[in-house]
């Protein structure tokens, strides 16, 4: 799959940009600041319905503007998708302010939306997610060999929604009872019938969720080791131990009685532990940088191949600021394992990509 | 300026009632103080009459001007079947439908933790006083098949098993005079799941 165009307004750092894009690797060109990384974020976000760099869609409206429109062309073979999405304040022609804004995250207050897929409106991204897969990789990648679970958490749920076509609706389902029965846990006395009428659906709707990450991350394992010994060089052996929270708990009396102590719930895959053993010794603790880096390189693209693998779709790979966080010869390494059908990279500078890659791509000055 | 103060508190009120926009509000408004004294004073008394006199009912919390509800007081109701609703709204529903001759739960509102809403907050335990004598056979829960109420309806049931009864739950599936490729593919996943005998 490619990016055919992608075009927007308001977003981010651009006021409004229109970019098409080849097949193969493509180059953003620009200084600091130019926006290169909003033309990624706007991709991403066409993707999954999140912006990897804020958590509060509102916060991609440039400063001072009331909306946002973004709107990416995907093509597979001769199929042409388009996903168009305006973001606003819900009451437009009104300029509001910080403060307004910081309230109406507050209050929870809903934005006006409208989504549509291929020119057809849509209810949400449940109807969009699955269908374009984009992989995101830039400097914050240690973080998936380093950083909490939580990081390797979102990792597997990104790979698993395009695997899987249920697992978006069961992690849904999941979190959906996951708030209630942690709000319930707030009220006084809550009655444990309900809490175990909560904790049965969840146990339910999570058994299924592990078993899709245990053979999932049993594949990533496998091939990221390979990418990692074969094209990487580490001289190493990568383990994924995949420890789920113990769903049984939920149902605990006594368990339940310490989780209406500490009103919030305590077990459940949301907490599952996701560690990566580097040659036997936790990675999270003893790699080196340029380890947790190679790994989490293999992690990706472990990612793009099973998909690949797995819907025949080559997901388009973003790598941001790519250039200046590797040393010379990973670099060349993994832009080796470039098999995708389309690479979209950023630089500061042309100076510092090899020429021969510079020859075979199409550049995009900003 | 004072007339304009008293018409614009007027507007405001009625677009405060559900379905009801500015523009509407503005035009019945305008209705409200064209129509002569007489059919004004019956519009008012009307609405005073009906808070004052409906409450609900002490058996199954319908709205009703009387002691006890007209369905819960019918002899030709059959009184083993109970039907669980949300509201009364739901309760009015399913009494247009013709379908069903038992009698009502209304709930007064489903399990909603997220908005306080919780088992003691809505009429459940009423519920259970009303299987206490035996007399009851069946409960149908007819909440509503969205996440609240699909929780309350599973919450329920836990509840209800004890007493014996016949536990059933609303069927779910296609709308009538639709066609099949315009159902959304949950519901039409619901509807193959729980295909019948024909």
């Amino acid at each position: 799959m490619i990016v055919e165009k992608a075009s927007f307004a308001n977003f981010r750092r651009i006021k409004e940009g229109n970019f098409s894009f080849s097949p193969g690797f493509n180059l953003l060109v620009g200084k600091n600041g130019s926006g290169k990384t909003s033309i990624l974020d706007s991709i991403y976000l066409a993707s999954t319905g999140k912006s990897f760099i804020t958590n509060h869609t509102v916060n991609c409206i440039q400063f001072n503007e009331e909306f946002f429109f973004v709107s990416v062309e995907f093509k597979e073979r001769d199929l042409i998708d388009t996903v168009d999405y305006l973001f606003g304040n819900r009451e437009s022609g009104h300029k509001s302010t910080e403060r307004e804004r910081g309230l109406q995250r507050i209050k929870r207050v809903k934005f006006k939306k409208e989504l549509k897929l291929s020119g057809k409106k849509v209810k949400g991204f449940s109807e969009i997610i699955g269908k374009f897969p984009v992989l995101f990789l830039n400097y914050a990648l240690v973080d998936l060999v380093t950083g909490s679970p939580e990081e390797r958490r979102e990792f597997i749920n990104h790979t698993l929604i395009f695997l899987d076509r249920n697992y978006y609706k069961e992690l849904i389902r999941y979190y959906s009872l996951l708030e209630r029965r942690n709000s319930y846990l707030k009220e006084n006395a809550p009655s444990k019938m309900l809490i175990n009428t909560l904790s049965e659906q969840m146990i339910d709707v999570g058994e299924r969720i592990i078993e899709k990450r245990t053979i999932t991350l049993e594949k990533i394992e496998k091939t990221a080791s390979e990418i990692s010994a074969d094209v990487l060089g580490e001289k190493g052996k990568i383990e994924i131990r995949y420890e789920p929270s113990k769903l049984a708990n939920l149902t605990n009396a006594s368990l339940v009685d310490e989780e209406i102590k500490k009103k919030r719930t305590l077990f459940g895959i949301h907490l599952d532990d996701i560690n990566v053993l580097f040659n036997g010794n936790e990675a999270r603790e003893f790699s080196s940088l340029g380890e947790a880096y190679s790994i989490g390189f293999a992690f990706k693209f472990a990612e793009s191949q099973l998909i690949f693998k797995e819907t025949g779709k080559s997901p388009v790979l973003l790598l941001d600021d790519f250039f200046t966080d590797l040393d010379e010869i990973r670099r060349e390494k993994i832009l080796s394992l470039v098999k995708n059908e389309q690479a979209i990279i950023t630089s500061t500078s042309l100076n510092v990509i090899p020429t021969n890659i510079v020859d075979e791509s199409k550049v995009i000055m900003l | 300026m004072e007339i304009e103060n008293k018409l614009n508190k007027l507007i405001t009120e009625i677009a405060k009632l559900p379905g009801i926009g500015p523009k509407s509000a503005e035009r019945i408004a305008l209705y409200i103080l064209s129509v002569s004294d007489n059919e004004a004073s019956v519009l008012l008394s009307s609405i005073s009459d009906a808070r004052s006199k409906i409450h609900l009912c002490p058996v199954c919390f319908n709205i009703t001007d009387s002691k006890i509800c007209n369905i819960c007081s019918s002899s030709n109701r059959d009184h083993s079947k109970i039907c669980v609703v949300e509201e009364v709204r739901d309760l009015f529903a399913i009494e247009r439908s013709g379908e069903y001759d038992g009698v009502y739960h209304v709930l007064q509102g489903r399990i909603d933790p997220m908005n306080h809403l919780t088992p003691e907050n809505i009429r459940i335990k009423e519920l259970l006083e009303r299987l206490r004598d035996g007399e009851v056979k069946e409960v149908i829960i007819a909440t509503n098949p969205n996440f609240n109420g699909d929780i309350s309806a599973i919450y329920i049931g836990k509840l209800l098993r004890p007493f014996g009864v016949k536990i059933t739950r609303i069927a779910m599936g296609l709308p009538k005079g639709t066609e099949i490729d315009f159902v959304d593919s949950v519901t039409l996943s619901m509807a193959m799941k729980d295909r019948k005998e024909f």
